[in-house]
């Protein structure tokens, strides 16, 4: 719980920020070697090491280049200005090994790197995850495998950590099919990610009926002080033929770092007196939905807020009328409890990443679809508020949505990635890579090869053509 | 089902090379240590087409540590990818020093484009894991009676039936698979009796399953194929004979073709065609 000396600070702090203007650097991270790549690099995620963040991990779709057995991650050491792919993943396919997902986060004191991927090989539909961390991101050495599950599957791993004690704190949400009674959301937490053979116990977070599964993203977010949350899609009712849906959006709570007796149960919802509020109910989905080559089914976001753990933002989607797609932003102060009402509401939005900085200011990234027909882009925005009403936003990439075709799903990713350093907030999209200065108003920095003149991508002899793709982008918002 | 990865990944870019700085590295990200070198590629001999324009760059190399080297040895690399940047970075899996012998001349004479060397590997690797390559023609897509997964309906899936596919674990991976009818005009290696096989593959266009051939009616050509066999009966308590008759009357054999290799059209010159070929001329 925070003091008041903490909340006067925050009070201060955000007070402050409002008067400086932040600057933006983004940076397209596929590096000059790579120039001639057209892979579709979608579904990024980043880790900056809050230790020393020069020191930055991402990762994406994109496949080892050389069709090595190690699938990459990008690394930077430069603070996010140049970036270097390193293969260091273990997962393995043939002709580019590469990950079926993958996230990544650092412990904040402890220079460990934690990945939660789902590995190839794996047989069937039965989808196989594996924890990994390594001390050293830059090394040859393969990532350590901490967790290898495989049985009915385990979906979409997405990993958040936190050094308390000088123990990393590993948290890693996941759509975990061997749980029974199809409670299938699930927290895999360690208490000691960086002990020689860290112990991971399944922790299921959902306490109510589903229709047979919850939905693949379970989002947690760590505190220093202990408190633990998490966001989930809890499916109520689910059409096999329509692939139409309805879920509670449910947020979860653990104030003791998920050590609780009965772990993330403290947070109560009064109506059916079940651990889990159900700050959304009946959010309509449809997993077989598709805009702007993008496939659709439910996003969710979590963040708490660093300099107080009673405030925390969600976001998440769900169908409207009219076949839009509305992304909608809400907040609660008291750890849960009670929750504004809607903050922001954008439509044919999705990909929320929500973080908020040392001074209280709220980080908002997204991607919309906008315009009609053929001028259809999708545009990647990044909008900061130091209040939750009062909104600054700045474009970073706009570019047209029909191009390139989409070579596999999830076409920009079924999510992107934001997390605060600091005042300073680090970001990761995918996007179209035509290099043309009109798609990158806020700037842009290339490290492959390209001709600004021409709005043409070069290969590595700097001349010829290469075609248009998906790539990362990474940026650094200035707070 | 097994996966469409296998182990033909471990060296990937073969190449001579010329060492110019040991102890050194061509990138500032790359960790030096007294088996990481700078060589020039002289010859790129087999690659992936990022590395298939590296000859005539200088590149860094983690040695295998089992080879000592001076700066001007001429070898012969057997590597894999490390790191991109400015530059690129492999590790040596082997070394062989360039010598004067047939093979190391036939290899460097060879000529020809070092990504189709790499892909006829991978295909001829393919072919010999295969468990049965035949060629012949698609006549119908349907989805399997115990097909086991559901949500997305696939991209292609108005070639198949109406039938809804069952209720299981439903997620962004779920293969949603399909079962491709097949006629068979040869078998060229193994042994399958009937003019007929099912091959089971990922309508999904997910990331997991995309580069999975996607079988339509008429598809002719070359099909290189594993065997599974699957029980869609449950497990049963008691009678054990019975037990046992049931659930071999209920297990059924299939075939996969899960790499993108494993469907090569008569269109398609090389590949498969070759390998038959040339194992025909050995005959």
């Amino acid at each position: 719980m925070p003091t008041k000396k903490k909340r006067a600070s925050k009070a201060k702090a955000t007070k402050q920020s409002t008067k400086k203007a932040g600057t933006v650097l983004i940076v397209n991270m596929i590096p000059k070697s790579l120039s001639g790549e057209t892979h579709q690099d979608s579904e990024p995620t980043i880790a900056v090491n809050p230790k020393n963040p020069l020191q930055i991990a991402a990762s994406a779709f994109t496949p080892d280049p050389s069709h090595g057995p190690r699938a990459p991650i990008y690394v930077s050491t430069d603070g996010g200005a140049t970036w270097t792919l390193n293969s260091i993943v273990p997962s393995t396919v043939a002709d580019g090994s590469a990950t079926a997902d993958i996230t990544v986060a650092f412990g904040s004191s402890s220079d460990i790197l934690y990945a939660g991927i789902i590995r190839f090989p794996f047989s069937g539909a039965q989808t196989r995850i594996n924890i990994l961390r390594t001390t050293d991101f830059q090394s040859s050495t393969t990532m350590k495998v901490l967790v290898d599950r495989q049985g009915a599957g385990v979906d979409q791993p997405y990993v958040q950590a936190i050094t308390r004690g000088g123990k990393d704190l590993v948290y890693v949400g996941d759509n975990d099919f061997n749980a029974p009674s199809g409670n299938t959301a699930t927290i895999d937490q360690t208490l000691d990610g960086g002990a020689s053979k860290p112990t991971f116990k399944k922790i299921r977070i959902e306490s109510r009926t589903t229709s047979g599964q919850d939905g693949p993203p379970v989002r947690p977010a760590v505190h220093a002080d202990g408190t633990v949350y998490a966001v989930f899609h809890s499916w109520k009712s689910f059409d096999n033929q329509t692939g139409e849906g309805m879920a509670d959006i449910v947020v979860v709570r653990d104030d003791h770092g998920g050590n609780s007796t009965k772990p993330f149960t403290d947070l109560i919802d009064p109506i059916d007196n079940k651990a889990g509020m159900r700050v959304v109910r009946g959010a309509k989905f449809n997993f077989n939905g598709e805009k702007g080559q993008q496939r659709l089914g439910g996003d969710v976001a979590l963040c708490v807020d660093p300099t107080n753990s009673d405030i925390i933002y969600i976001a998440y989607n769900d169908d409207q009328p009219n076949g839009v797609y509305a992304l909608h932003l809400l907040r609660s102060t008291d750890r849960g409890k009670t929750w504004s009402p809607e903050l922001r509401r954008l439509d044919d939005a999705l990909n929320p990443a929500l973080a908020i900085n040392s001074a209280g200011k709220i980080g908002f990234l997204y991607q919309r679809l906008m315009g009609i027909g053929a001028a259809q882009q999708w545009v990647t925005r990044f909008e900061s508020s130091t209040n939750g009403t009062t909104w600054t936003a700045i474009t970073l990439s706009q570019a047209p949505a029909s191009r390139p075709r989409k070579d596999f799903d999830p076409y920009l990713g079924d999510y992107e990635h934001l997390q605060a350093v600091g005042k300073d907030f680090y970001g990761v999209f995918s996007a179209n890579n035509t290099p043309k200065k009109a798609n990158f108003p806020s700037g842009i920095v290339y490290q492959r090869n390209a001709n600004w003149e021409t709005n043409t991508l070069l290969d590595v002899d700097n001349i010829t053509p290469v075609g248009i793709s998906i790539d990362p982008f990474f940026f650094k918002f200035t707070g | 089902m097994p996966s469409n990865s296998d182990s033909s990944t471990d060296i990937t870019f073969l190449f001579k090379g010329t060492i110019r700085e040991v102890k050194a590295t061509t990138m500032t990200d790359v960790p030096v240590d007294k088996n990481t070198v700078v060589a020039m590629v002289d010859q790129v001999l087999e690659a992936p087409a990022n590395l298939s324009k590296m000859g005539g760059h200088r590149v860094t190399v983690r040695l295998s540590g089992r080879t000592k080297v001076a700066v001007g040895d001429e070898l012969i690399f057997h590597a894999h990818g490390w790191i991109f940047g400015a530059s690129v970075a492999v590790i040596s899996i082997k070394e062989e020093r360039v010598r004067e012998t047939r093979a190391h001349a036939a290899l460097l004479s060879r000529g020809g484009d070092p990504v189709a060397h790499r892909q006829n590997r991978r295909v001829k690797h393919r072919f010999n894991n295969a468990d049965v390559v035949v060629s012949g023609r698609i006549t119908m897509i349907r989805i399997p009676a115990d097909a086991s997964s559901a949500r997305r309906a696939a991209t292609n899936a108005e070639s198949a039936s109406s039938t809804p596919e069952p209720m299981g674990p439903i997620s962004e991976h779920t293969p949603h698979w399909r079962e491709a009818h097949l006629e068979i005009d040869d078998v060229h290696k193994g042994e399958h009796s009937s003019s007929t096989a099912v091959i089971r593959f990922p309508a999904s266009t997910d990331v997991r399953w995309y580069k999975a051939p996607k079988f339509e009616p008429g598809h002719q050509g070359f099909f290189m194929l594993r065997k599974h066999t699957s029980s869609s009966a449950p497990a049963s308590k008691g009678r054990p004979r019975a037990a046992k008759k049931k659930a071999a009357e209920a297990t059924t054999s299939h075939f996969t073709a899960l790499h993108p290799n494993d469907f090569q059209p008569y269109t398609q010159p090389g590949g498969v065609r070759r390998i038959i070929e040339s194992a025909n001329e050995d005959e």
